[in-house]
């Protein structure tokens, strides 16, 4: 079985994916940020998006850049199948984990 | 600003991540942080790609290598000095004159090694981490002793430089390369 992913790289991915067609950069990293509900920086993120492109989990595609970015190209991404399935086998592996495990708060003296 | 972030990437990056940043400052944090804020959102978000940019650069990795190699003939130097001289306790000195070499030696190794065929770096900086508090601790004995030894302190500046530099060029992480099968 492969290695799990760890959990920035899961929000990642999941990132990507629930931004869809617009999965960029910028946008993947103020998802991340939302989801993780921390502040995160860009350096982390667009290095997780490197070492997953690297492993085939994340395929990437340059387009035409705006007049905002001062004409500079826009870097798209997407989850192939391979990064599906890492995903698909991390959330089954950590359901497993799991279990029926309910953490209850500690009862107060 | 912009000229700071782009020092910090890689050539092949560079574009898209400028743009991105550009893009996010401009629509996004300007207007709602105004200048001296979303000035200081870019400075903090550009440093954050320091770690990888040292790791990366060529300059620092040969930099590494250099002074690997400096503080093993310095340690090999020191390890045949205790044997010489036979001082108290100059055994166990020794050994670690010896470990610390041979540290030095792996580390340069590691970093001559491309990443993937070398999955160890995590347990070098781990160990000069510890060195490093090491040469910390000697410095501080040193500069409080009675008789101040002019070598103990440039030793120990060494360890604690060569402990820096190698925990900050070295990749701790193992590319998922290795773990995904």
């Amino acid at each position: 079985m492969a290695d799990l992913l760890g959990t920035f790289e899961q929000s990642v991915l999941l990132s990507i994916l629930n931004l869809g067609e617009g999965a960029y950069g910028r946008a993947i990293l103020n998802g991340v940020q939302e989801s993780l509900q921390r502040r995160i920086s860009a350096g982390a993120v667009y290095s997780t998006l490197e070492r997953l492109e690297a492993s085939g989990l994340v395929r990437s595609r340059l387009e035409a850049g705006t007049a905002v970015r001062g004409g500079r190209a826009r870097r798209y991404y997407n989850v192939p199948a391979g990064g599906r399935r890492a995903l698909s086998e991390t959330r089954r592996a950590l359901t497993a984990i799991w279990g029926n495990v309910e953490l209850r708060a500690e009862a107060r003296p | 600003m912009e000229s700071l972030l782009e020092r910090m990437l890689a050539a092949q990056k560079r574009e898209e991540i400028v743009g991105d940043f550009r893009e996010e400052y401009i629509e996004s944090i300007l207007p709602q942080r105004g200048q001296l804020r979303a000035d200081l959102w870019y400075a903090r978000h550009a440093l954050s790609f320091l770690p990888r940019a040292m790791r990366d650069s060529r300059t620092m990795g040969k930099l590494l290598i250099f002074i690997s190699g400096f503080t093993m003939i310095c340690m090999f130097w020191l390890a045949a000095m205790e044997m010489k001289l036979r001082h108290p306790g100059f055994g166990s000195r020794m050994a670690l004159d010896i470990c610390i070499a041979l540290l030095c030696l792996v580390t340069a190794v590691s970093r001559i090694l491309p990443s993937p065929q070398n999955p160890k770096e995590t347990w070098v900086r781990g160990m000069w981490f510890l060195v490093m508090l090491f040469g910390a601790m000697t410095f501080y004995n040193n500069a409080r002793a009675p008789h101040f030894e002019g070598f103990v302190f440039v030793i120990s500046l060494l360890l604690i430089a060569q402990g820096m530099l190698t925990v900050l060029t070295l990749d701790g992480r193992k590319s998922l390369g290795q773990r995904t099968k």
